[in-house]
């Protein structure tokens, strides 16, 4: 996005015109929407009404679907049902602190880069480049190996593949911010770095990186039940969807084991991805298309 | 042209050296000590064997000195000794990389087809129900687990079906064709044995499909988007007034410049690729590079992790050299310099 356009983003103001719904909020964004909510609520509310314990043997063991456990039972005759519900709850906040943990070091390490300037910039973005050259699972993979098996070094393994992207994105705005009028004039005033940062270059700056924090969304969520899946993540008997699905894979022909988790995580990804396309095609005018 | 492809391989060391860089600094890092890794438990307690633990694994020298030793080695292709299976990360690299190579190319085929053929489709049939069925299908593979696409497709084709194999590259019975390339497929042509063939070749249509089905999205979504802006422009009109077959419109004139961009995107599915391939053929048990990945990773096998991860950063970076390279070539409106 040019400085031009972000400005007039910043400056638009919704039409007066009645439209019956916002713009943005096509079909997709609001199937998208609706999934994400009905995950979100799940995470919440899941104790107060699971069909069983998550940990708890509830019937025999592989037990195939029934009407009292709609998705069976696993290895060790626990309701699949009721840990693919739990499993939201590790899932969705998980990939909430990659998110954010990958914000903020990408966005402090792009301004930086981008104020800065000079060889501080050269070897932030080469960093950044070598970084982005590997495939991320490989190298989120590696850092939670020598971090040990844990769900919260996941979160570090992926936050330190996720960030450059985001520091990337922010350099090429502040780069093109800064020249605006209103910033030079706040410099000019004596306004300190930070505060120009925050006050006037960030604001412009926020809608393309919220839009690819969105997208990334889906992307985060597939990753760390992939790193569960291998067996770095989560810990047995958390109910996690990757380590479920490991399960599944052990009982082959027990289909539903793995079943759940993996509809659980197809559609949250299915619903992030919805939300974040929707969101940049209005945010992000260049992609627009017939 | 020539020098621009010297200067773009003259850089090359320098970026390995800083994979490497990244991957050392990794390992560095991390307060862990990797000696718990190769030293049995009970055995820790004990000085002696700790320190000759470390002296053997180079693990008692400064981590500059470490640093210059593992970059040194690297130089001349020692990866190390992979701590599982104590023989050099190197060979057995090199000993699974035709497996992997086999399944990617498949999966780089069959999405690449697919991924332009529905992109196609999907601009010719702009916002009508070809396109939504041929988005639906690009994003379905994007959304789900590939690991889990693995698990669903084995049952259906394979336990319930049967119309084809399960894991693995060739049937139980089944003999590798002699080592040429280490590609079955194509080791078993050479030596016309066409048998062999149908039977690797059956055994790769599962694997790769579904990991091509993974990274198509983005080659479909490039091609619908480039096709739709190359359909509007003038020499299509040009070539339609002229009184041209449609298809002839559509393939020599609008799909061959739609192509142009997409060929970057091809480049870039290769990340996709290789990183998906540690979970496929974790589920298929090919026995390639992306299984014993998973198990170098469960093990926490720290020289065989790092050496797969700077290999792999190694083979994007020379795929988005050869992409450039290509693109070049094929867009005579890009004058490299």
């Amino acid at each position: 996005m040019t400085a031009e356009q972000a400005t007039a983003l910043a400056t638009e103001r919704p039409p007066r015109a009645r439209p019956r719904r916002p713009r943005w909020l096509t079909a997709p964004v609001l199937i998208g929407l609706s999934v994400l909510l009905f995950w979100l609520l799940v995470a919440i509310t899941i104790p107060v009404w699971a069909p069983a314990d998550p940990l708890e043997p509830v019937a025999d063991r592989l037990a195939a679907p029934t009407l009292g456990h709609p998705l069976g039972t696993d290895n060790l005759g626990r309701d699949v049902l009721s840990r693919t519900l739990y499993g939201a709850r590790t899932a969705l906040p998980v990939a909430t602190m990659v998110i954010a943990g990958a914000l903020v070091v990408g966005c402090v390490i792009g301004a930086i880069s981008g104020f800065a300037g000079g060889w501080v910039d050269a070897v932030l973005m080469r960093f950044v480049d070598m970084t982005l050259a590997f495939p991320a699972i490989l190298l989120a993979m590696t850092v939670t190996a020598y971090l040990g098996r844990d769900i919260r070094n996941i979160v570090i393994g992926i936050i330190a593949v996720a960030w450059p992207g985001y520091a990337r994105l922010l350099r090429g705005q502040v780069l093109a911010i800064r020249r605006l009028d209103h910033v030079e004039a706040a410099i000019a005033l004596g306004g300190s770095r930070s505060r120009v940062l925050l006050r006037h270059v960030l604001p412009l700056a926020i809608s393309p990186i919220i839009v690819a924090a969105t997208m990334d969304f889906g992307g985060v969520i597939l990753l760390i039940a992939s790193l569960s899946f291998i067996g770095l993540g989560a810990k047995p008997p958390t109910p996690e969807w990757g380590v479920m699905i490991t399960d599944g894979a052990r009982f082959f022909y027990q289909w539903w084991i793995a079943a759940g988790p993996g509809i659980a995580i197809f559609t949250v990804v299915l619903g992030a991805n919805f939300v974040g396309d929707g969101l940049r095609d209005v945010l992000d005018p260049r992609t627009r298309q017939g | 042209m020539a020098a621009y492809i010297a200067r773009r391989v003259a850089v090359l060391p320098l970026l390995l050296l800083g994979l490497a860089t990244i991957t050392f600094a990794i390992a560095h890092a991390v307060p862990a000590d990797p000696i718990s890794s190769v030293v049995a438990e009970r055995q820790l307690n004990n000085p002696e064997v700790v320190a000759a633990a470390r002296a053997h694994w180079g693990l008692d020298q400064s981590v500059p000195e470490q640093y210059t030793r593992y970059v040194w080695n690297l130089v001349q292709g020692d990866m190390g000794t992979s701590f599982r299976t104590k023989r050099p990360v190197r060979d057995d690299l090199l000993e699974r990389l035709p497996a992997t190579l086999e399944l990617t190319i498949s999966a780089m085929i069959v999405a690449t087809t697919l991924g332009i053929g529905l992109g196609m489709v999907a601009a010719v049939k702009r916002n009508r129900w070809p396109d939504h069925v041929a988005r639906l299908f690009a994003v379905t593979g994007s959304a789900m687990p590939v690991f889990w696409i693995g698990l669903v497709v084995l049952l259906i084709f394979w336990a319930e079906l049967g119309w084809f194999p399960g894991p693995g590259r060739l049937d139980t019975r089944a003999l590798p064709p002699p080592h040429l390339t280490g590609l079955f497929t194509v080791d078993a042509l050479l030596h016309g044995d066409l048998s062999t063939f149908w039977n690797a070749f059956r055994h790769l249509m599962l694997p790769g499909f579904v990991l091509g089905w993974a990274v198509l999205g983005l080659i479909s979504r490039l091609v619908r988007a480039s096709m739709v802006e190359v359909l509007g422009q003038d020499y299509i009109r040009t070539a339609r007034a002229k009184g041209l077959h449609e298809r002839q419109v559509l393939l020599r004139h609008a799909l061959k410049n739609a192509l142009i961009p997409t060929l970057t995107v091809v480049g870039l599915s290769v990340a996709g690729l290789l990183g998906g391939a540690v979970l496929t053929e974790q589920i298929f048990s090919w026995p390639g590079i992306g299984g014993y990945t998973v198990q170098a990773a469960q093990s926490l096998d720290y020289p065989a992790i790092q050496s797969v991860a700077i290999f792999a950063g190694a083979l994007m970076v020379l795929s988005n050299l050869a992409t450039d390279v290509a693109y070049a070539f094929v867009d005579p409106r890009i004058r490299l310099s």
